[in-house]
């Protein structure tokens, strides 16, 4: 077990799979195999909650999916303990646990964007960043700066020159 | 071919289901919060997110339009965003359809079928007090982001305008016009010193100019040889005329006129007995000059007969040797081409298969003479021989019914 502690000082106890799908906390354990306690500087508790999370799931969802092919290839037999179909479907249902995952408030995807890259997990950073991405499909200049919160700080020659400059894209 | 699918879901469904409208109602709570406190959320806010970061959300944006509106939202977005090729080569190519009648053109996303107008408003924007006396302009071409435009009816003015950032620049007037005329450029028309060339399939003398000059210079071929193809390699004008001969041709400097210098004989060797029958495109693909060859497509019948498996035939040029050498992959790029344009890019963009031909010419029905659909092919050589998958489309309005060129954003 590994204590990982939030910026505002919450303790959470995590097997060492889990927080080693960060990057940063791998590469810390393997300097110094006795480390137990990793103080995290740039995440706060309720951040930090929903990383571990999504490190659990996939932790968990890995290992299930080891502990089904082992068995497969020892026992050799159909009476495996974890069904097949299950096999099968974790990826996909993996694929829909991270949708329904990301579907967080922005200020709460933003935070989860920033401690994906300092905590150094890809497979968030994707899933996040591509959150951030869909959002932005689709949507006029103006809808993403009401969504995004982004005050327009064009001056008016620079709005006018981006309106020349793609014709098609504001028809 | 999974890691992809992760990189880029299935946006639709997923779109769906992020806009909730907690998340919308709640946005514009924010928004409408006094404005101390929205300025100070936008101090660390989105529009400040580390770049490497923002990149990456840039990056996933795979339309020539969300990417344009990306880049209009605030300064700092802009500036990463910037119009060069590494951050277009993630947009998805674009088929140029245009209006018979008037001036207005279609950029159609066959990806997501989704149709993006253009008009060119080139009379009243930049120059009002020179005003063109035209009807209507036509497009004649593409490259590097660059549409060459022609007005009608003469044609006698030629223009390039970059479809991104508005630029446009004047070639020389065309007194005469024959058959289909293309344009190929060394380097980008925006950058210093690029040279012109401008033919026609099947004449056997061509045009060329700098930009800037007034008019056109011609070369011609004394004996006589008809020109299949040309296209500049790192600079240097290569062409291929009658029966596969391969030419190249370089250009120099006499009393700051521009003039060609030499002309070098580089392989006179037929290539195979089916010559007669192929269409050849010359193509740069990474560092690598390419020569493609296809049937016919009028002898498509004739040829699976006897030689079904083969369509189509790749060869890159082999400079020490001096001689064509068969290939039988693209170096994992895709190949675009249509009768007036060649190009290849790396398969970054969406809907874009590597090792894959896509080739785009105006249909016609022989019997009828009728117009078909809009309608391409898309040639994977993947499994070896060529695989063609031909694709159709409706035009996507009454109006834009034929399409003219590829866009491809990552050339611009």
């Amino acid at each position: 077990m590994i204590t990982l502690t939030s910026s505002d000082g919450v303790q959470f106890d995590v097997r060492e799979a889990v927080a080693k799908e960060s990057q940063i906390i791998r590469d810390m354990i393997q300097d110094d195999c006795v480390i137990t306690n990793i103080p995290l500087a740039n995440v706060n508790h309720k951040i930090l909650s929903i990383v571990l999370e999504y490190c659990q799931m996939h932790v968990d969802k890995t290992e299930m999916e080891v502990n089904a092919s082992k068995h497969q290839t020892t026992t050799g037999e159909g009476s495996s303990s974890v069904p097949v179909a299950l096999k099968v479907s974790s990826n996909k249902n993996l694929n829909d646990w991270d949708k329904e995952f990301i579907n967080v408030d922005l200020d709460t995807l933003y935070d989860l964007i920033l401690a994906a890259n300092y905590l150094n997990i890809s497979g968030l950073l994707n899933l996040t960043t591509q959150a951030a991405a869909d959002i932005i499909k689709g949507k006029t200049t103006e809808e993403i700066r009401a969504t995004f919160n982004i005050k327009n700080d064009f001056t008016p020659e620079e709005e006018a020159a981006i309106r020349k400059e793609n014709p098609w894209a504001f028809e | 071919m999974d890691e992809q699918n992760n990189a880029y879901p299935n946006f639709q469904d997923y779109h769906v289901l992020l806009i909730s409208p907690a998340v919308i109602s709640s946005s514009k709570k924010a928004v409408s919060k006094n404005n101390e406190e929205v300025n100070k959320d936008s101090e660390n806010g989105w529009s400040f997110l580390p770049t490497d970061l923002l990149n990456l959300i840039m990056t996933r944006l795979s339309s020539m339009a969300d990417f344009s509106t990306f880049r209009a939202v605030c300064p700092t977005w802009r500036s990463l965003a910037s119009l060069c090729p590494e951050n277009l080569a993630y947009q998805s190519p674009l088929l140029l359809l245009t209006s018979p009648k008037k001036d207005i053109f279609g950029l159609y996303d066959f990806t997501r079928k989704r149709l993006y107008n253009m008009r060119l408003s080139i009379r009243t924007q930049q120059e009002p007090e020179k005003p063109y006396c035209i009807d209507y302009w036509t497009c004649l071409s593409y490259s590097h982001g660059f549409l060459v435009i022609a007005n009608m009816p003469g044609f006698t003015e030629i223009m390039l305008y970059n479809i991104f950032t508005g630029n446009r620049i004047m070639l020389p007037a065309v007194k005469q016009i024959e058959g289909n005329l293309q344009f190929i450029f060394s380097s980008s028309p925006a950058s210093p010193g690029c040279l012109v060339v401008m033919f026609t399939r099947g004449s056997c003398s061509f045009h060329f100019c700098c930009i800037g000059d007034v008019e056109w210079k011609c070369h011609c071929f004394y004996r006589l040889q008809l020109i299949d193809d040309m296209i500049f390699y790192y600079g240097k004008l290569y062409l291929l005329v009658s029966l596969n001969q391969f030419i190249s041709i370089d250009f120099g400097c006499c009393l700051e006129q521009i003039r060609v210098e030499k002309e070098k004989w580089l392989s006179r060797t037929l290539l195979n007995e089916h010559s007669m029958r192929l269409e050849s495109r010359l193509a740069q693909s990474c560092s690598e000059l390419l020569l493609i060859q296809q049937r016919k497509a009028y002898l498509y019948d004739y040829i699976k007969l006897k030689c079904p498996n083969r369509l189509i035939s790749i060869y890159r040029w082999d400079f020490s040797a001096g001689a064509w050498t068969e290939v039988s992959s693209l170096g994992g790029r895709a190949l675009f081409f249509t009768d007036s344009f060649t190009a290849s890019v790396p398969p970054t963009c969406f809907g874009v298969q590597a090792n894959s031909i896509y080739y785009y010419s105006a249909g016609y029905y022989p019997e009828t003479g009728k117009k078909k659909p809009i309608i391409w092919s898309e040639i994977s050589l993947e499994d070896g021989h060529g695989t063609i998958r031909t694709v159709y489309h409706e035009p996507p309005s009454k109006e834009l019914s034929s399409a003219v060129t590829w866009i491809l954003p990552s050339m611009s």
